[in-house]
């Protein structure tokens, strides 16, 4: 019943034996290893398990990983730059501390990187706006340098 | 006292300089460690089956199909769990009344762990939970706090002999006469009502024995200091012999994530197999069975007051709806004793305090340990009480607003 | 909530389909955007032993337009209907309703025919559909048939497709030429995205003197499948609807209606509130069709 797919999941080709009703996230994170993305509410209503989906974010807990088969995906590992620093819409969440708890924020972050992807074409949709923090942060994206404004704390490396 | 300055350049490196926080870092990057990402090796997965029932009599388990699935390695039901470990401690005295992580002999409401399976995957286990059959005998049930209380009502913990689990009544200084004293009273009722918290992130947890060291290793959503003793006490080992891992990143909880019984479970299974096993509750456990309920109560609030419009007195009487489970609750309700006034300055008090069970899903400790709805219960006091006053119309609130200041406690009683 | 077992096919061809269809026996599921489908699956509440993955059906995907309607293939991600020009321009209501369907994220993998098939009874799409009297056309190994979307859906999660008819293409029709148009879709739902308790659909259209000529109604979340109201509209056409003359014929949609009560909404509510946003909606409807008729004025003038 399991069947082989080849995927492209941040940039990188995978190939994996799966069963049809593993779900895209639990592949994500059970197979691929990229536990960035979370597991929330199950049913497509939270957002924490959203990753770009042929460069448009999705809920991936409404997908079976054998859909993505020939896809490719974006999850928040792959939102740094290509030297491996922060991207920019990280850099700014950080900056502007657009997270409490940090469960969501990889669907948060997704969600961004797809208005920003959107905008490119047309202008930011009201949904994208709904919360204040976030919204500072997007608008912070596009102010800030590549370089931090604050400092960021001893020890930690801009992995 | 040091005279602060306000003004000159700062040399502080924390205060009114900006920083950024450290753990974001690793939330934005996307390499958090909550608990669905820890990995043990050999990891089991648990799944449940769950009461469909409010109240039933268990009267029997089929367990041999669900045996029989490829991956399935142990099945464990309540009477099992039962004999072999202690009641979760709920921290009041309540006769008879013995709660464990899956039902024993009868269910007290839906949604309750009645049976658990240990799978190779979490998958595997909820193919085999499906194949177990569990015949009830449905038994009348209660919903209602006020019914529960009614001798007659259907006993939802038949042992203990009442669905009253608390009743204290507890005086500060002479209510009777100030009350008597005092013609200006008014008295109301105020319903809090049940609130469930849905965190982003379920509760879960990963149990792993070390039989060497004869320590059981827990990592878990979790915070709560006290967390490894009631587990402790729930197995029958030594506290010294958990070791919860609190570095594990905690996705949102506000109280609501408790998770002993979770964890007695996992951490019983994980002794008993020799191998780490893993409970996260998937969404329908979350927010059915995980026990994550805020409080359920009724007031009646009467206060006294003079002629100046300062309280003298207050009485309340709340009766809490603790659910099928004495988890937090009935102890939350002891948690307004600590700080029955308020902010006020009241000369005297009387808070009679009931706890009923009923047959719903029991309480964990929703913000702030069971203080809020109290909190909510005083400050209407003090708006009804100023607009029974006389004060209404557009100044109300400014009145409302002076009459807290004047009735707040003195600041020199705190040695400010 | 991880799904009972299942195998999968990821047909290429229409035919594809059909043949799967026939040769399952009602045990095939077809899995378009799968939205609602992977999570009833993941609750074990739906159980396919087949499911039909229709994504890379070319066939089935795409938006086509001829002067009286506009097709929509089953396939077509509502994103993509979001973003067209041509809905934007020829079905005005379902463009308005569109931002209601779900969140960004299952817009971008819904689909028109999906949310339709699945037959959800506050699903705005549905409702739109009842609104403009669109029409579905429903394949199998047997052939083609046409169905108007009333006899579509026929209560909730239940509609006239038979198991081995796969939804093809939804055609709605354009709105009369000469008219100014204005829509509205309105609906209480406990937050945004989330399923509607009650809804409305409203298409007005105006003629010069502001007599509306054109009208469009359905309201849902206030019986098993939406209902498109007629009444209300025979009453109107012709009108300048004036607010108390809207008011008085919002009133005729309350004998069509027949509200279960649930935990979120009491029957009672559910029908007092949908006359009641029908008439609202008229109203803004028409405010909207004659600030367009004012602004094509100016722009005349320019």
């Amino acid at each position: 019943m399991s069947r082989k797919i080849s995927l492209t999941v941040n940039g990188a080709a995978l190939e994996a034996v799966v069963e049809p009703r593993l779900t895209l996230v639990d592949f994500l994170r059970d197979q691929a290893g990229l536990t960035g993305t979370h597991v929330g509410c199950e049913h497509g209503v939270c957002g924490a398990c959203s990753v770009l989906f042929d460069g448009a974010p999705i809920r991936s807990c409404l997908m079976f990983a054998v859909q993505a088969d020939g896809h490719a995906m974006t999850t928040v590992e792959g939102l740094r730059d290509e030297d491996g620093s922060l991207g920019v819409l990280q850099d700014s969440f950080w900056e502007t501390h657009a997270l409490q708890c940090g469960y969501c924020t990889p669907g948060m972050l997704i969600a961004a990187e797809g208005c920003c992807r959107a905008i490119q074409i047309r202008p930011m949709r009201r949904s994208a706006r709904r919360s204040p923090v976030i919204s500072a942060a997007v608008p912070a994206m596009f102010r800030l340098s590549k370089r931090s404004v604050s400092p960021r704390p001893a020890g930690v490396s801009n992995r | 006292m040091t005279e602060l300055s306000m003004t000159g350049p700062s040399n502080r490196r924390f205060v009114s300089v900006k920083r950024r926080p450290k753990e974001d870092g690793r939330f934005i990057s996307g390499s958090g460690r909550f608990v669905g990402d820890i990995k043990r090796p050999g990891m089991l997965h648990i799944a449940l089956v769950t009461s469909p029932y409010p109240a039933a009599r268990i009267l029997s388990i089929e367990t041999g199909a669900a045996l029989a699935l490829p991956g399935v390695v142990a099945i464990l039901d309540g009477a099992a769990l039962a004999a072999v470990s202690n009641p979760l401690a709920n921290a009041v005295h309540t006769p008879g009344v013995r709660c464990y992580s899956l039902a024993n002999e009868v269910v007290r409401y839906v949604g309750e762990w009645v049976v658990a399976v240990v799978a190779e995957t979490r998958t595997l286990a909820e193919d085999a939970a499906e194949l177990i059959e569990i015949d009830y005998e449905a038994l009348p049930f209660v919903v209602d706090a006020e019914e529960a209380l009614d001798p007659t009502a259907p006993p939802v913990h038949a042992a203990h002999g009442s669905n009253v689990l608390y009743h204290r009544t507890f005086t500060w200084g002479p209510v009777a006469e100030d009350f008597a004293s005092q013609p200006n009273q008014l008295s109301f009722d105020l319903r809090w009502g049940r609130s469930a918290p849905i965190p982003v992130e379920t509760f879960g947890v990963v149990a792993e024995w070390d039989a060497g060291a004869e320590i059981l290793e827990v990592w878990a959503s979790i915070q709560m200091p006290s967390y490894g003793e009631q587990i402790s006490g729930a197995l029958g080992i030594p506290f010294n012999q958990v070791r919860a891992h609190y570095d594990v990143d905690v996705g949102g909880s506000y109280g609501v994530k408790r998770g002993i019984k979770h964890t007695v479970l996992a951490g019983f299974l994980a002794r008993k197999l020799g191998r780490a096993v893993r409970l996260v509750e998937d969404r329908l456990e979350n927010m059915v069975g995980g026990d994550m309920h805020g409080p359920d109560r009724e007031f009646r609030v009467a206060v006294a007051f003079d002629d100046q419009g300062l309280v003298r007195s207050m009485k309340l009487r709340v009766r809490e709806d603790v659910g099928g489970h004495t988890g937090r609750a009935p102890f939350q309700l002891g948690k307004p004793v600590s700080a029955i006034v308020g902010a006020y300055q009241i000369n005297s008090v009387e808070y009679e305090a009931i706890a009923v069970s009923t047959n719903k899903t029991g309480q964990t400790a929703v913000r702030g340990f069971g203080m809020s709805p109290t909190n909510v219960a005083i400050e209407t006091a003090i708006d009804k009480w100023r607009v029974n006053w006389g004060c209404r119309g557009w100044w109300c609130a400014s009145v409302i607003s002076s009459a807290r200041i004047s009735s707040l406690s003195d600041p020199q009683r705190f040695g400010i | 909530m991880k799904a009972a077992v299942f195998d999968y096919s990821r047909a290429e061809s229409l035919d594809e389909v059909l043949a799967i269809l026939s040769d399952a026996g009602g045990e095939a599921r077809i899995i378009a955007g799968g939205q609602s489908l992977v999570a009833m699956m993941a609750m074990r509440l739906a159980r396919p032993e087949i499911l039909i993955d229709i994504n890379h059906v070319e066939a089935l995907a795409g938006i086509g337009t001829t002067s009286a309607v506009v097709t929509i293939r089953a396939c077509t991600r509502q994103a993509a209907a979001e973003k067209s020009v041509v809905i934007a321009a020829d079905i005005p209501l379902l463009a308005a309703a569109l931002p209601h369907v779900g969140h960004i994220q299952t817009r971008n993998r819904g689909t028109i025919g999906g949310s339709l098939a699945h037959g959800d009874p506050t699903a705005e799409i549905l409702l739109t559909a009842m609104a403009l009297r669109a029409e579905v056309v429903l394949a199998s190994t047997h052939g083609i048939r046409n169905l108007q979307i009333a006899d579509f859906g026929l209560g909730p999660m239940q509609t006239a497709a038979a198991d081995d008819e796969c939804l093809t293409e939804i055609r709605f029709p354009i709105p009369p030429l000469g008219l100014s148009i204005g829509t509205v879709v309105d609906e209480i739902s406990p937050k945004a995205g989330d399923y509607a308790v009650v809804g409305v659909a409203v298409e007005v259209g105006l003629d010069d003197a502001g007599i509306c000529r054109h009208l469009r109604l359905a309201a849902s979340g206030a019986s098993p499948v939406p209902v498109s109201a007629n009444p209300v509209e025979a009453a109107l056409l012709g009108s300048t609807l004036g607010s108390a003359d809207v008011a008085g014929a919002a009133r005729l949609l309350d004998p069509l209606l027949d509200p279960e009560s649930d935990v979120q909404a009491s029957a009672a509510y559910r029908r007092r509130v949908a006359v009641g946003m029908l008439a609202r909606a008229i109203e803004l409807a028409r405010d909207r069709a004659l600030d367009r008729s004012q602004n094509q004025t100016k722009g005349d003038l320019t």
